[in-house]
């Protein structure tokens, strides 16, 4: 042992004088070891002189070389456990396992390797995960042995170690063998405890990392098959742009979004204009904000109107006042009626894609309710051509698209007739619905000026608007929507009187 | 008499319900607070718990879980019905998971909501 003394304090001195600054940088719970020349050489001829503590200080800093070398060099998990196994300082153990759970997620992933070089990588139910990991994250000492109880197995043998490591989108377990049934020295508690403090940033690295090149993986590839050119572009320097070569249309609108947490860059999305994708894209946001909103509304104000009514219903009940009772019926059927508005309003918005059997004279009525503040002073009303309205005659469709058209048509009519100031019509509003055979026309009908000829070709188009403060996309949404229901809108001026009339087919089942 | 809790925030539903249940003939002791009503759960006794979900405090599931201390599940479905403006799926599995009936405001035919609040035991599940 004497003879090699300088050939080893060599070797010491070597891994101090490149590795104190890396030493530095690594979040460990031990500090590095930084002694000046001559304190450093009297504590190794002082080791020397009581020669056994020597090896565990040389063996601490190849093992702590050994670890920063992994924490640079493994990028992967199902990579992880050889490489722990191949560190020189863990040669006495014989198998690794780390249980890895993606939170969230129904099952976790088990990867193992043993000396024997086999690797083995399955799955383990989150019920075994969970408990294992309880377990641990109780035990003091962390040595535990194959006797737990788990539903799978875990093909330890004899007494391990394990720590358990919780991160922000992931529980890890590791645990560490020797197949064997003696338990482990202090020493190895300390390689051990030694390991966790490197593993927690390694992992919490190298499984971010995937979940985040994943996600830019996901972006950047919708991004790539975007149908409409995209920039993007850091002070006016371009990043990215897609596959796309189609160039701008004339007339286009170029949409510029700021990127959020990235300083001057920006998305730039040109083609915005004319074109349907863009309709369906702002419609469909607008959609399902209204659907939240809508969502909120009711749940919010159901209780309280709720108790409005109950209140209101038992003191009429109570009342010998007749003047007063009839107030308070009135209060409790209002509530009823808010109640029933705002239900029925969140039922329109919800599931979007199901078709449901619908009563049509009963729809059509709550269509026609929810259209009361945009068509006052104006009569509505519905006929039946075909059948009667007591034949509760019934329609499977989309609901939701349904009721957006009719709604849309319903007020494009009022908004028509609000438009001209001569006052000769009765201002009226028809919803006819016409049963054929096994189809269903509905047909709405206004007594407006009617469309005039030099637009007829222009009003189903994105953006196009007579209105001074009208968007241009109220009937090219329609017309998306009657698509997507197997149908399309036409329309008519009427003759002789005026006004115009708009209609849509569908399927009866 | 039917002795019966009713945890409920909104006062005019609280109110309402509690005149009507003791109309019928029930003593009622109500509560708007989760935590004053695991309290009263834990140390008195009642023939039926009306449990609103959407409590200022703490969730109505949260008050059914603390009767656990006190009750095994197949007394606490039996015990407590379930009220609430907002019956999701989500809402009505956990109900489902309880086994405690669960109905929603709201109510379609008062009479019958009364009646089922004074019967014993009725564990149908949620409907």
């Amino acid at each position: 042992m004497e003879d090699q003394s300088p050939a080893r304090i060599k070797e010491i001195k070597r891994f101090l004088s490149f590795s104190t600054e890396e030493l530095k940088s690594i979040p460990q719970k031990v500090k590095p070891l930084r002694f000046s020349k001559s304190t450093f050489e009297k504590k190794i001829f002082h080791s020397i002189k009581l020669s056994k503590n020597l090896i565990t200080i040389e063996e601490k800093f190849l093992f702590k070389e050994e670890l920063r070398k992994l924490l640079l060099t493994t990028s992967e998990v199902r990579e992880l456990p050889k490489a722990i196994l191949n560190l020189t300082s863990l040669k006495t153990f014989e198998s690794i396992h780390i249980l890895v759970h993606e939170k969230g997620k129904p099952v976790g992933q088990n990867f193992y390797s043993n000396q024997l070089n086999f690797e083995e990588s399955k799955s383990i139910s989150i019920q075994s995960f969970n408990s294992l990991f309880n377990l641990v994250k109780k035990s003091k000492n962390k040595i535990f042995n194959q006797s737990i109880k788990l539903k799978d197995d875990l093909d330890v043998v004899g007494n391990f170690l394990a720590k358990e490591i919780d991160l922000k989108n992931y529980s890890v377990i590791y645990l560490i063998s020797r197949n064997s049934f003696i338990p482990p020295s202090p020493e190895e508690m300390d390689l051990f405890q030694n390991l966790s403090s490197y593993l927690q940033p390694l992992l919490a690295k190298i499984l971010d990392k995937g979940k985040t090149e994943l996600k830019k993986e996901v972006i950047k590839k919708s991004l790539e098959n975007f149908p409409e050119k995209i920039f993007v572009k850091k002070n006016s320097q371009i990043l990215f742009t897609n596959f796309t070569n189609n160039e701008p249309l004339s007339k286009s609108h170029l949409m510029i979004f700021p990127i959020e947490g990235m300083d001057s860059t920006v998305m730039e999305l040109s083609n915005i204009s004319r074109d349907a994708i863009s309709t369906e894209l702002y419609h469909s946001q607008r959609v399902s904000l209204l659907g939240e909103l809508l969502n909120t509304l009711q749940h919010e104000l159901s209780n309280p109107l709720f108790g409005l009514s109950l209140t209101s219903s038992i003191l009429a009940a109570e009342s010998t006042n007749d003047e007063t009772k009839e107030v308070l019926q009135d209060i409790s059927l209002n509530a009823n009626r808010s109640q029933t508005i705002i239900k029925n309003f969140s039922n329109l918005y919800n599931d979007q894609q199901e078709l449901k059997n619908i009563q049509i004279f009963k729809f059509i009525e709550e269509v026609i309710t929810l259209t009361k503040s945009e068509t006052k002073e104006i009569q509505k009303k519905i006929e039946c051509i075909g059948f009667k309205q007591s034949d509760l005659l019934e329609i499977e469709t989309n609901s939701t698209c349904l009721t957006q058209i009719i709604f849309n048509l319903i007020i494009n009519s009022a908004q028509a007739i609000k438009s001209t100031n001569e006052r000769v019509n009765k201002n009226s509003i028809t919803i006819r619905l016409i049963k054929e055979g096994n189809s269903l026309t509905i047909a709405v009908i206004d007594d407006g000026p009617g469309v005039k000829q030099e637009i007829h070709e222009d009003i189903f188009k994105p953006f196009f608007t007579t209105k001074y403060s009208g968007t241009g996309l109220g009937l090219s949404i329609c017309q998306n929507l009657a698509r997507q229901l197997g149908s399309k809108i036409h329309f008519q001026n009427n003759s002789p009187s005026t006004g115009t009339t708009f209609s849509i087919n569908l399927p009866l089942n | 008499m039917t002795r019966i809790l009713l945890i409920e925030d909104e006062p005019l539903i609280q109110k309402s319900l509690k005149r009507l249940l003791e109309k019928r003939g029930a003593e009622v002791v109500v509560e708007s607070l989760g935590r004053e009503a695991i309290e009263l759960i834990l140390n008195q006794q009642f023939d039926r718990i009306i449990c609103d979900l959407m409590l200022q405090d703490i969730s109505g599931f949260d008050v059914i879980e603390e009767a656990k201390g006190r009750f095994t599940i197949a007394e606490i479905s039996k015990l407590f019905i379930i009220i609430t403006a907002y019956s999701s799926p989500h809402v009505i599995e956990k109900a489902t998971q309880y086994g405690c009936l669960l109905i929603s405001k709201p109510f379609e035919n008062i009479d019958d909501v009364l009646t089922i609040f004074l019967s014993q035991g009725a564990a149908n599940g949620p409907t």
